[in-house]
């Protein structure tokens, strides 16, 4: 029971370091090429697929407007650092030709989170733990709750597992459902410690029984919904949101019910005996 | 007790149905569409604004070895920002080499520079558009706390090569970005020649005022400055009553203003009204205004008036002349009084900066005024001549109020975050929303997926109709009282935003579930320890830990990135919060009025 969530978390973390987790436009550096003084509106959509074909890296193109001249001008992101490269650039410069474009700026450019709001984003997620955790303490006042951290962590884990898998880059899309998912995670977890721990009727197997039925209840539900949306839509930040979503709570599943109760049972029968004895 | 007189419900109806008007706000137009909602980038679209901060880095080899101080690099960092009205920046020191790296937040040249710096040393070298990350970071940070205050609009900010800014900006006008982002926030006070006050003198800036005069509206900026200044002001201003105190906000210093010759002639000699600019001087190429018959102060700025249709030879080779120190031109004028031969010659002279600056409404001092950064030019009162006066006050006159006030808001928004750095605006573009159409659709078929998904598990679970129309039915007000509570302060709706509401409708449902079963295993169990009442209380320590916890994980997120995933946490904690203390408590009295009734009925039929 306990091994599995643990085996799935190490395949999981196999996958990270061997397949790596794609960033999206927002959270890596790129390179922004320019266009501005268009007469005619450019065709974004056949633009964006050439270059995704010769590139193999996101591109996102937009049309602009300079609100002087009333003219378009046309703005494509992309991953791929073409200044790097002046033969790939040319390439690239010579297909945009073909579209009528000329005279760009090249602009590489870093991500919305550089530098020292990465190291921020760790102290932040840190500190975001150690909150939990002082909460869950604060609550139960028993030190095996701190064990839901780690539990939250692991499904985190096997999410960012999950998108490596299914290359769904780290967006802000996916990183609200990754934060979703520690929303998501704790509860589960908070259930399972309230019914274990705080709760007096019946045997400890019995309360980890109906606990699981409410707590299968509300992690099905969610990841249905999230099923739905994957199946459904083809937005992709929605798509990203809902894959990493449906991978979290799928390990939440078996982190909650399996590991964290495990450790939570035997912390309980523990505790009886102590009871007994006295 | 009726369920129409429950206290908790009459609050979770009646604060939807206020949530629903704000939403819609059918007092606009009775057509269905969220207009209290502010959309972000994605869906709205907005402006992409590229900017370039004009920094210069230096290497000076110091001549004496320092002391164990530094002071004499303290020394020279100051004497560079004291000759250059600009900050700077000890990036390096290395004691070994003697040499020392700064960062001088504008433009110099390296004749300027070096010869600034002959007393303490030799410069090694300068460059150009290299900005030190520190530098970069603190830019985009003021900037964005004058763009976006609250961290509402979900303004995204990013740096690009080596010194440039891209910032995205959801349902902005490019122009009042554009406002927002290109001043500076440098203020200077002078006395005749003399400059009394500068931007780091002031300490508090007041509320704004604005009044009505015979000119229109008048705003005022009060100002508490620092003693230091305070003192300044007390010697340069002895002697000196009736005499202008003339301040300006990002005084062009770098520029040459570029004028039609003819425009001399329309100059008003006599007011009132004051200011007035009534002259020009040849000789120090700068303009002349009066504060009233007997005083008055030359704009510090370096004029220049030439034929715009077809500058001559002599005005050729005077702006060359001036090009030697500036770096940019000013034109008062657009295309219709300037040639478009004259403005390519003044854009090739410049390297392509030149701005144009059209005279649109404005009074032709107002229009001088403006081209020279001059805010006011309050007269120094008799009673606070030669005196340490700490408050000061900024004024201006706009024609309407609503122009004053808004004005007088950016100036003070502008003043207190002041940047360090000179910048100089790139590109202003309007970027059309991304997702249109297309993305409502999608919107709305994830979501009717959504409940469909939700229905069924739910169904299948309880096999009870009602438990799941209340289930669903609380989840929709939840999903309006957050998005209205959203509205309310005014948080734009991105893409992330929208990921904080699906969050919040996640949770919502998990907590109806834990009370529901809670409820439930007290019927269905003999063991019934507590009432149904006592039961729900218990499902509450559950919901109030979860609730509690993931507050203090979104918490932390407010500080990350340039804010970019403020709004997911603010919208997160408002729906934790409103799940808490609205629709959770209305949801137990609703499930616990169903199951007593049943309960009764049960307990009449057995």
């Amino acid at each position: 029971m306990v091994l599995s969530p643990l085996a799935l978390a190490a395949c999981m973390c196999l996958f990270i370091l061997l397949l790596g987790l794609p960033m999206s436009l927002e959270f890596s550096s790129g390179t922004l090429i320019s266009y501005q003084g268009l007469e005619n509106k450019p065709d974004v959509a056949s633009i964006e697929r050439s270059l995704r074909g010769m590139l193999q890296k996101e591109v996102k193109a937009e049309v602009t407007t300079d609100p002087a001249t009333g003219k378009f001008g046309l703005d494509i992101q992309t991953t791929a650092l073409v200044y790097e490269n002046e033969e790939k650039e040319n390439q690239i410069l010579a297909l945009l030709s073909s579209f009528g474009l000329e005279n760009p700026s090249i602009l590489p450019y870093e991500p919305a989170l550089g530098r020292i709001y990465k190291r921020q984003a760790v102290e932040g997620i840190l500190i975001a733990s150690l909150a939990i955790g002082l909460c869950l303490l604060f609550v139960y006042r028993r030190k095996v709750t701190l064990l839901t951290v780690p539990c939250v962590l692991l499904d985190l884990l096997v999410a960012v597992g999950g998108m490596c898998l299914t290359r769904t880059p780290l967006s802000l899309a996916s990183l609200a459902g990754l934060l979703l998912l520690l929303g998501y995670g704790v509860d589960t977890n908070v259930l399972l410690a309230t019914y274990v721990l705080k709760r007096f009727e019946g045997e400890p197997e019995e309360r980890v029984a109906s606990a699981m039925k409410t707590g299968f209840t509300i992690t099905l539900t969610t990841l249905l919904t999230m099923l739905a949306v994957n199946l459904f839509v083809t937005n992709p930040s929605l798509d990203q949101l809902s894959t990493v979503l449906v991978f979290g709570l799928a390990a939440d599943l078996l982190n909650t019910w399996f590991l964290n109760a495990s450790i939570l049972l035997w912390h309980a029968s523990k505790k009886r005996m102590y009871y007994v004895s006295l | 007790m009726s369920l129409y007189r429950n206290s908790r419900i009459v609050l979770l109806v009646s604060l939807t149905l206020l949530a629903l008007l704000g939403i819609w706000q059918p007092w606009r137009g009775l057509s269905f569409e969220f207009r209290g909602i502010t959309t972000g980038l994605d869906l709205a679209g907005g402006s992409r604004v590229v900017i370039r901060l004009e920094t210069t880095q230096a290497i000076i080899r110091f001549a004496q070895p320092f002391d164990e101080r530094l002071n004499s690099v303290k020394e020279m960092r100051d004497h560079l920002a004291d000759a250059l009205l600009s900050d700077v920046k000890v990036l390096d020191v290395n004691t070994g080499t003697r040499e020392v790296k700064v960062e001088i937040g504008t433009a110099v040249n390296e004749t300027v520079l070096g010869g600034l710096v002959e007393n303490f040393g030799e410069l090694l070298s300068i460059s150009k558009g290299a900005v030190s990350s520190a530098t970069m970071d603190e830019v985009a940070t003021t900037l964005l706390n004058r763009i976006d205050p609250t961290g509402l609009l979900g303004v995204q900010a990013r740096p690009a090569g080596t010194d440039l800014l891209l910032f995205e900006i959801p349902a902005m006008e490019p122009e009042k970005a554009k406002t927002l982002i290109e001043k500076e926030g440098k203020l200077e006070a002078f006395i005749e020649n003399t400059l009394v006050l500068r931007g780091v003198d002031i300490e508090i800036i007041y509320s704004v005022r604005v009044s009505s005069t015979q000119r229109g509206y008048q705003y005022e900026v009060p100002l508490r400055i620092s003693a230091d200044g305070a003192r300044r002001f007390a010697e340069s201003s002895q002697g000196k009553a009736g005499y202008p105190l003339v301040i300006y906000l990002d005084r062009p210093v770098d520029a040459l203003l570029v004028f039609d010759r003819g425009l001399l002639g329309r100059l008003t000699k006599a007011g009132p009204p004051y200011p007035l600019v009534t002259d020009y001087s040849e000789g120090r190429r700068q303009f002349y205004a009066k504060i009233d018959e007997t005083h008055g102060f030359y704009l510090l700025v370096h004029a220049l008036p030439i034929d715009p249709r077809n500058p001559g030879e002599n005005d050729i080779s005077l702006i060359q002349e001036f090009r030697k120190t500036k770096s940019r031109c000013i034109v008062l004028g657009d295309n219709s009084i300037f040639s478009p031969q004259t403005l390519e010659l003044l854009d090739n002279l410049f390297d392509n900066r030149v701005e144009l600056l059209p005279q649109g409404t404005m009074e032709i001092s107002d229009w001088i005024f403006k081209g020279c950064g001059m805010q006011s030019a309050p007269r120094i009162m008799e009673s606070i001549a030669g005196k340490e006066e700490r408050e000061v006050e900024i004024t201006g006159t706009r024609s309407t109020e609503a122009e004053a006030t808004r004005e007088a808001n950016e100036l003070r928004n502008v003043l207190s975050q002041r940047l360090t750095t000179k910048t100089a605006i790139v590109s202003t573009t309007f970027i059309p929303p991304r997702l249109g159409s297309e993305f409502a659709r999608e919107i709305k078929r994830a979501a009717f997926a959504a409940v469909i998904a939700i229905m069924a598990v739910l169904f299948v679970r309880y096999r009870d109709p009602a438990i799941t129309l209340l289930i669903l039915t609380t989840m929709g007000c939840e999903l309006i009282l957050t998005v209205g509570a959203a509205a309310a302060i005014r948080q734009t709706m991105g893409m992330a935003e929208i990921g904080g509401v699906l969050a919040v409708i996640g949770t919502g449902v998990e907590h109806q579930i834990i009370i529901t079963d809670e409820v439930l295993k007290g019927r269905i169990q003999e063991y019934r320890p507590r009432g149904i009442r006592g039961r729900i209380g218990r499902a509450f320590l559950t919901i109030l830990t979860a609730a509690l916890t993931t507050v203090a994980a979104m918490f932390m997120l407010l500080f990350i990135g340039f804010g970019a995933m403020k709004g997911f946490a603010i919208v997160t904690i408002l729906g934790v919060l409103i799940a808490v203390l609205i629709t959770r408590p209305a949801y137990g009295e609703i499930i616990n009025y169903i199951f007593r009734r049943r309960l009764e009925k049960a307990g009449s039929s057995g």
